[in-house]
């Protein structure tokens, strides 16, 4: 008899029972656990929308009272808008004009601050 | 693999898409026995092969819906098994430091195996044993061993050729 022969009459073992059962144990646990993640994500995404659909709603009837309150805008001319700007601007400019600043280490003058800072306390 | 068996694989694993475990059942009666004897070829540990055949199975369980797309269920069944005995060798090294033929001449007799057959099979390389073990006892062609382990036929008669060798100077060609 030739070894190839001898290896075809020889039995390999069959596989054992317990893969088997521990297999389908493993494969409920994890399809249970997909079903509950897939369900969860569900009512994640419900969730979602039920706000966005909410907010849509409120949102749009808080918009139609506040126009019904103001009322129709009266138009504005681009000559307007320019105007307002200028004096946006010049309002800027005064409030912010005399205010030092501090740049690269120079030395800047601060007036009465500088005077006070020099004279030092006063003997009592 | 006929087509008969190859259209009751795609029903079975229609199912399995499905979530149906009986379909797993199934799947796992019909290929655990050319699964668990590669294990055992590239492992020569039945504990580990055992293990190992439950972790093949899963990795198609894993699949989900993806598992409808899997031309041939054994190629494919058995080309996890081959992955996973390989990482499995390379872990024990790392782990014991052992050598290829060390795992084998410390395996363990298995139940059922004539023990010099045993024995001859833990003394080849695993890649020589699994090709043995899939063409004597699973009867699968050179051609079908390649698709399943992802190597060429050549490769695979080559193997078979260096396993012929050994294993006939090992159980030796007796008179009738």
């Amino acid at each position: 008899m030739d070894w190839e022969s001898r290896l075809r009459e020889t039995a390999l073992p069959a596989p054992p029972e317990e893969p088997r059962r521990a297999l389908l144990r493993e494969a409920a646990r994890r399809q249970a656990q997909r079903r509950r993640v897939t369900a969860r994500r569900w009512a994640t995404v419900g969730l979602a929308a039920l706000l966005l659909a909410l907010n849509l709603v409120v949102g749009g009837r808080q918009d139609r009272r506040l126009a019904a309150l103001i009322g129709p805008l009266p138009p504005v001319s681009s000559a307007q808008l320019a105007e307002d700007w200028r004096e946006q601007q010049q309002f800027l400019a005064e409030i912010l004009g005399d205010t030092p600043t501090v740049q690269g280490g120079e030395r800047h003058d601060y007036g009465p601050l500088s005077d006070f800072a020099s004279s030092g306390p006063r003997p009592a | 693999m006929n087509h008969d068996s190859s259209a009751e694989d795609s029903a079975l694993l229609e199912r399995l898409a499905q979530g149906d475990l009986e379909a797993l059942a199934a799947l796992y009666d019909r290929y655990a026995p050319p699964v668990y004897h590669l294990l055992l070829a590239q492992t020569s540990d039945p504990e580990a092969a055992a293990d190992l055949l439950q972790e093949t199975f899963l990795a198609l369980l894993d699949r989900g819906r993806g598992a409808r797309s899997i031309r041939s269920l054994r190629a494919y069944l058995l080309g996890v098994a081959q992955h996973l005995a390989s990482r499995d060798r390379r872990r024990r090294r790392r782990e014991v430091g052992l050598e290829e033929t060390d795992l084998g001449a410390a395996a363990p007799e298995s139940p059922g195996t004539t023990v010099q057959v045993q024995r001859a099979l833990a003394a080849l390389p695993p890649e020589q044993a699994a090709v043995v073990v899939l063409k004597v006892w699973h009867d699968l062609t050179f051609r079908e061993i390649a698709e399943a382990l992802g190597l060429s036929p050549d490769t695979v008669a080559s193997r078979y050729r260096y396993a012929a060798e050994k294993l006939r100077r090992l159980l030796g060609d007796e008179e009738e």
